[in-house]
């Protein structure tokens, strides 16, 4: 990933709801994309025509396409496809590590976590919702609960824009965001697709949440700042009063291989997790690149 | 400060402190250093390694707490080491309290004879007389006298004795102190008997006076044998026609063959004489000692022999130390008393003698039985037998057997007070029994009434209605009698009952059975005698009749005996205690421990100047108490003034030590105190510049609350200088005067401001006079004598006269109603100083009456006659009051 400043238009720092890729109709229809219509058939290349298939025994006959067989010698069936709107469901974490890093703690200003998961969560809403989908977004706010308990359902991709203005002119306040939500019971019901946007280092049940999509994939959303340590001073103590206390001195973090090791290792376990689940990790910063993460979302493995 | 003066204790305390003290002020100045701490999310998956120690830096600590901690440091550290100051109090022989407190318990006079422990303590008492005021007492009681001379002391010692009883010493002189209060020394005159030292602590006595022990022993007596009769024990039965004792002879020492005799006698007369022989190697012998009873013969029945003793007299051979206790006193016992019996017997048998079991159980209770069948009135004197028994209601008239004789005594005590000393007016007690239960009662009404009840010779009308026992029985209580035996409220039940005329102390036991067996009554002949035996004690009459027990008393200590019991005691129990036996303890003249006595006092001629310090130094905490009290004001004063400069200041004085230096540049700046020690300025060629006076400084702090320079001003002619001082010592009036002879004006004005001349070594009044011409301002101003009611002579000590030098006397010239000039006919500064000179005085002036004189003059020169100052008139005439 370049390293690019934090509000480099390039980076997700910058990432609007309404940037997606345009594609070829050709190559929307032939890529392996999350976004769209619920079904993607894995299409091979083949001579059989389009919205026709093989016959299989027991198809009715007289959706045979003669003309077809006439030409291909294949008993060919015409199909037509009906196409339905998914229901997609978006969880942001909010939780107290996302908000970080916040402004008194850094020199530079670095957009928080919660910035990007919120650009990232509202960005994929906006291009389910113009793709016809049914769209849920649900808010993790609170780092000792597991399940989220805001809850909205945009009706239209304006509704994202305008979310997203009145969220930005805040400088994406944890508050202002919840006031566009509805404190909302969870349910579990299914989806055709979970996406959940967030670091894994809160209470936040990522993984109960996605396995409730037929298809799911975290954004596993890191800050640069906690990936890269350049920034550390050796004098300066790091600390995190979450469930064990720890403490750290800067060089200690900074000098030593076991920061960088451990944190691998754990986001390995994270993607582990979700592999076993049959969900899809994607790892982001604040300073992946748009087209990357464009990129990812056509790039994307989806299960089953 | 007297910080020279400051005695000091380091110990393992005071390093201690010391170390404490800079743990806290590194402690203090010891931080952690203060990191800045940034809060990394992702640190909460971390599990690495953490450094434990944090580092620590030295920094800068608030500086009013330190200030603050430090002070209170350096305050705990100095009072680690216990400072004190040594303050000198002079020997004041007026105020000085001696006690000479003597033993005379029968131990010492195995060692002294009265005259000779007489003749010591007068000695020792005239030896004291002039180091303070000294007072007597002895251990005869808890009294002190302050004898005017030795011969008083003599006296009152011979004129007391030995006393018999024994004494603790321990109990005695807290007693003693107790009562007298404050003493510095105390003279303990006795010998290094156990006995009576055991148990006192005099050790616990030198917080607050000084113990001395004035040996009495006399160690060429060690061997000399001591004789005395340890015990006595009645051997006889009641009814035994001898009274036989065993008697126990013993001796303190084991050496030799000792005899002698044990002579018994009794109120004057000789019983017995009885040799006792103590063989070889043996402490003790017993000897048997009787009598026949016939021997007491009728003095047995005085009621006063009861109080008399039988004296068992020792004597020895050989020598015997204390004689006190070769007379060993007991009890008179077994001495029959006479009772009289009047009963009718019925016929010359026994058996129908309704008294014969009565009469064998009296018998057999050791009383001697007078019978009479009836009496002819008035009958037998009151007085003639102290105990009678009438058995009446036979019915051939009470007239037979109740006699008027008692009637007649009792009504001669009708109108006189009752016996307060409970003691009878020798009146009998006398049993009144029916020799029936079914008796004439009448009879027996009358004889009861007659006996206790009448106030005439009048028949009572209501004893016809007493017809049966149960009417008797009703009767009684009715007429005051109280009841005796059975249940209470059942007088049915009742064997007697007793009545009591209060004014003769005459007793009537009125009985409700025949004092007979009988299977009626339910009394058996087993029964019979130990009722008689029971009333017999209950009435006391088995009983010696006293009661301070049946032995003897033996005080050990007469502290217990007499000195506590002194104002309670029947007359009679004091005089039988201080007849009372030597304890055992006092006889075998045991003696202590050396190590166990205080220090021995010495009869050496200069001993009281010798052991008596003149000076006495004591610790004094005081200044140091007040000292911390001032750090720790100073500190919170401090800490107040900074915090609220800090609080209403703070565009002013933003930094802390600005103000500490402020603070302390004030202390700087206030004016020093005037300096309150005065000046001995001396204007004379005598005396040499640097003479000192730090003895007479001394003193003067010690006494009074005067604090004077220890180095004289000396200057040689009169300037301004010494004319700016209040007083003046000046050698002669040379200086002083000019040509006509009369005071320089700038004296005259000097003194006429409230200056105080002293002029030494002049003598000549016609030259005083000349000097003080025209400086007459009242009529009573002008020279003359100190008179002896003067002020000078009572303004501090009370003189009786002022130190004269070859007969020329003080004079002193008095200005505006003050005392002004005085004429010394010697040099007074010449004796004080530190390295005196002699006077060309016939007597040389002693320093403490030179002292005391130079305290007088500063008075009046400070405070000039007190009493003639308005403002202490109250004061004045609240003491007159």
């Amino acid at each position: 990933m370049k390293q690019n400043s934090a509000k480099d238009p390039s980076t997700l720092a910058s990432l609007h709801p309404t940037q997606a890729r345009e594609q070829h109709y050709r190559s929307y229809h032939n890529s392996m994309r999350m976004h769209g219509s619920h079904y993607m058939a894995l299409r091979r290349p083949s001579r059989v025509p389009e919205s026709g298939r093989e016959y299989s025994p027991g198809d009715p006959v007289n959706l045979i396409d003669w003309k077809a067989y006439a030409r291909t010698d294949q008993l060919i069936v015409r199909e037509v496809r009906d196409e339905a709107s998914s229901r997609i469901v978006i969880g942001i974490d909010l939780s107290e590590t996302m908000q970080w890093p916040a402004p008194d703690q850094v020199r530079t200003p670095m957009p928080s976590k919660a910035e990007i998961a919120t650009r990232v969560g509202l960005n994929l809403a906006h291009l389910h919702l113009r793709m016809g989908d049914l769209v849920e977004i649900w808010l993790f706010d609170d780092g000792n609960h597991e399940k989220p308990k805001y809850r909205a359902k945009p009706r239209s991709p304006s509704d994202i824009v305008s979310i997203f203005e009145r969220v930005r002119s805040q400088g994406f306040s944890a508050a202002e965001m919840k006031s566009e939500f509805n404190e909302h019971v969870y349910q579990s019901r299914k989806s055709n697709i979970a996406i959940f946007i967030g670091d894994g280092l809160g209470a936040a049940d990522y993984c109960g949440f996605l396995a409730l999509g037929v298809r799911s994939v975290m954004f596993h959303l890191l800050s640069s700042m906690e990936i890269d340590l350049n920034w550390i001073e050796d004098d300066t103590s790091y600390f995190d009063e979450g469930l064990n206390k720890r403490e750290y001195q800067g060089s200690v973090l900074k000098h030593g291989q076991g920061y960088q090791a451990q944190l691998r290792a754990w986001m390995g376990k994270i993607e582990a997790k979700l592999r076993k689940q049959g969900s899809t990790g994607m790892q982001i910063t604040d300073r992946t690149g748009i087209a990357a993460y464009l990129d990812l979302l056509t790039q994307c493995q989806v299960a089953g | 400060m007297p910080v020279m003066n400051a005695a000091y204790d380091i110990t393992q305390i005071f390093f201690a402190t010391i170390g404490a003290g800079v743990l806290g002020l590194i402690i203090w100045w010891l931080v952690r250093k203060r990191q800045k701490r940034l809060w990394l999310p992702t640190v909460r998956i971390l599990d690495m390694e953490r450094k434990i120690l944090p580092k620590l830096v030295f920094r800068l600590p608030p500086l009013l707490a330190f200030l603050c901690f430090l002070l209170a440091a350096v305050v705990a550290v100095l009072f680690s080491a216990r400072p004190r100051t040594l303050v000198f109090t002079p020997f004041e022989p007026n105020q000085t309290r001696i006690h000479i407190f003597v033993d005379m318990s029968p131990s010492v006079s195995a060692h002294q004879s009265l005259d000779g422990i007489a003749d010591k303590v007068s000695v020792l008492f005239s030896t004291l007389k002039i180091s303070g005021r000294v007072t007597v007492s002895t251990s005869h009681s808890k009294g002190v006298s302050e004898p005017t001379d030795a011969a008083q002391v003599a006296t009152q010692i011979k004129s007391l004795g030995f006393h018999r009883p024994g004494l603790k010493l321990g109990n005695a002189l807290k007693e003693m102190l107790d009562d007298i209060g404050d003493v510095d020394r105390l003279f303990v005159i006795s010998d290094k008997d156990q006995f009576s030292w055991t148990g006192f602590n005099w050790k616990y006595l030198l917080d607050d006076m000084d113990v001395i022990f004035y040996d009495m022993s006399d160690e060429s007596k060690a061997l000399v044998e001591n004789f005395y009769v340890s015990e006595a024990r009645y051997l006889s039965a009641p009814a035994s026609s001898s009274m036989d004792w065993e008697v126990e002879v013993a001796r303190h020492n084991t050496a030799g063959e000792s005899q002698g005799t044990v002579t018994a006698t009794f109120m004057g007369k000789e019983l017995g004489v009885f040799p006792w022989k103590i063989p070889v190697g043996r402490q003790r012998a017993i000897i048997s000692v009787n009598w026949p009873v016939t021997a007491i013969g009728e003095s047995g029945n005085d009621p006063g022999f009861a109080d008399t003793p039988v004296v068992l007299s020792l004597k020895t051979d050989g020598v015997d130390l204390i004689s006190a206790d070769n007379e060993f006193r007991v009890f008179l016992q077994g001495a029959k008393k006479d009772i009289l019996l009047i009963a009718d017997g019925n016929s010359e048998q026994n058996l129908e003698d309704p008294t014969s079991q009565l009469q064998i159980a009296l018998e057999v209770l050791g009383f001697k039985i007078h019978r009479r069948d009836f009496i002819v009135q008035p009958g037998p004197g009151a007085s003639e037998y102290p105990f009678w028994v009438i058995v009446g209601g036979t019915g051939n008239g009470h007239d037979r057997y109740c006699p008027t004789s008692v009637e007649l005594a009792r009504l001669q005590y009708k109108d006189k007070q009752g016996a307060k000393d409970g003691r009878r007016r020798d009146m009998p007690r006398i049993w009144l029994a029916p020799h029936d239960l079914e008796a004439n009662y009448p009879e027996m009404c009358r004889c009861y009434v007659r006996l206790i009840r009448s106030n005439d010779a009048s028949d009572p009308a209501f004893c016809a209605e007493v017809t049966s026992r149960t009417h008797w029985i009703t009767l009684l209580p009715s007429l005051g009698a109280k009841q005796i035996g059975g249940d209470y409220g059942r007088e049915d039940q009742a064997v007697a009952f007793t009545q009591r005329d209060d004014n003769s102390g005459l007793e009537v036991l009125a009985f409700t059975i025949p004092l007979k067996p009988s299977r009626q009554t339910g009394v058996n002949h087993a029964a019979m005698p130990v009722l008689i035996q029971d009333l017999l004690r209950w009435q006391g009459v088995l009983e010696t009749g006293n009661r301070l027990a049946a032995h003897w008393p033996r005080a050990e200590d007469i502290v217990e005996i007499l000195w506590r019991a002194a104002n309670s005691s029947d007359p009679l129990d004091l005089t039988r205690v201080r007849n009372s036996n030597v304890p055992i303890g006092e006889s075998t003249i045991a003696p202590g421990e050396n190590a166990s006595f205080p220090p021995k006092w010495t009869a050496q001629a200069n001993w009281s100047e010798k052991q008596l310090a003149s000076k006495k130094d004591r610790e004094d905490p005081l200044p140091w108490l007040k000292l911390a009290a001032f750090l720790l004001a100073a500190i919170c004063l401090l800490e107040a003034v900074i915090l609220l400069i800090a609080r209403f200041g703070k565009n002013v004085f933003r930094r802390q030590e600005l103000l500490i230096l402020l603070a302390a540049a004030g202390a700087v700046l206030v004016p020093q105190k005037a300096d309150a020690g005065m000046a001995l300025h001396v204007n004379t060629s005598a005396l040499s510049e640097g003479e000192t006076y730090e003895t007479l400084a001394r003193e003067l702090a010690s006494r009074t609350s005067l604090e004077l320079e220890k180095t004289a001003k000396v200057s040689r002619v009169l300037n301004k200088a010494a004319l700016s001082e209040p007083w003046l010592f000046a050698n002669g009036v040379g200086d002083l005067t000019q040509p006509d002879g009369r005071l320089k004006p700038e004296v005259a004005t000097w003194i006429k401001r409230g200056g105080f001349l002293v002029i030494e070594n002049q003598t000549s009044e016609q030259l005083l006079s000349k000097l003080t011409e025209g400086m007459r301002m009242a009529v009573q101003d002008g020279w003359m004598a100190l008179p002896p009611d003067h002020e000078m002579m009572r303004s501090f000590y009370l003189l009786d006269a002022l130190p004269d030098c070859n007969s020329n006397v003080w004079r002193g010239f008095h200005f505006d109603g003050r005392l002004a000039v005085i004429a010394v006919p010697f040099s007074l500064l010449s004796v004080l100083k530190d390295r005196p000179s002699p006077s060309p005085c016939a007597a040389q002036p002693e320093f403490e009456r030179s002292v005391r004189v130079f305290v007088n003059l500063v008075m009046v020169a400070l405070a000039t006659d007190y009493k003639k100052d308005q403002i202490h008139l109250p004061e004045i005439l609240k003491r007159l009051r």
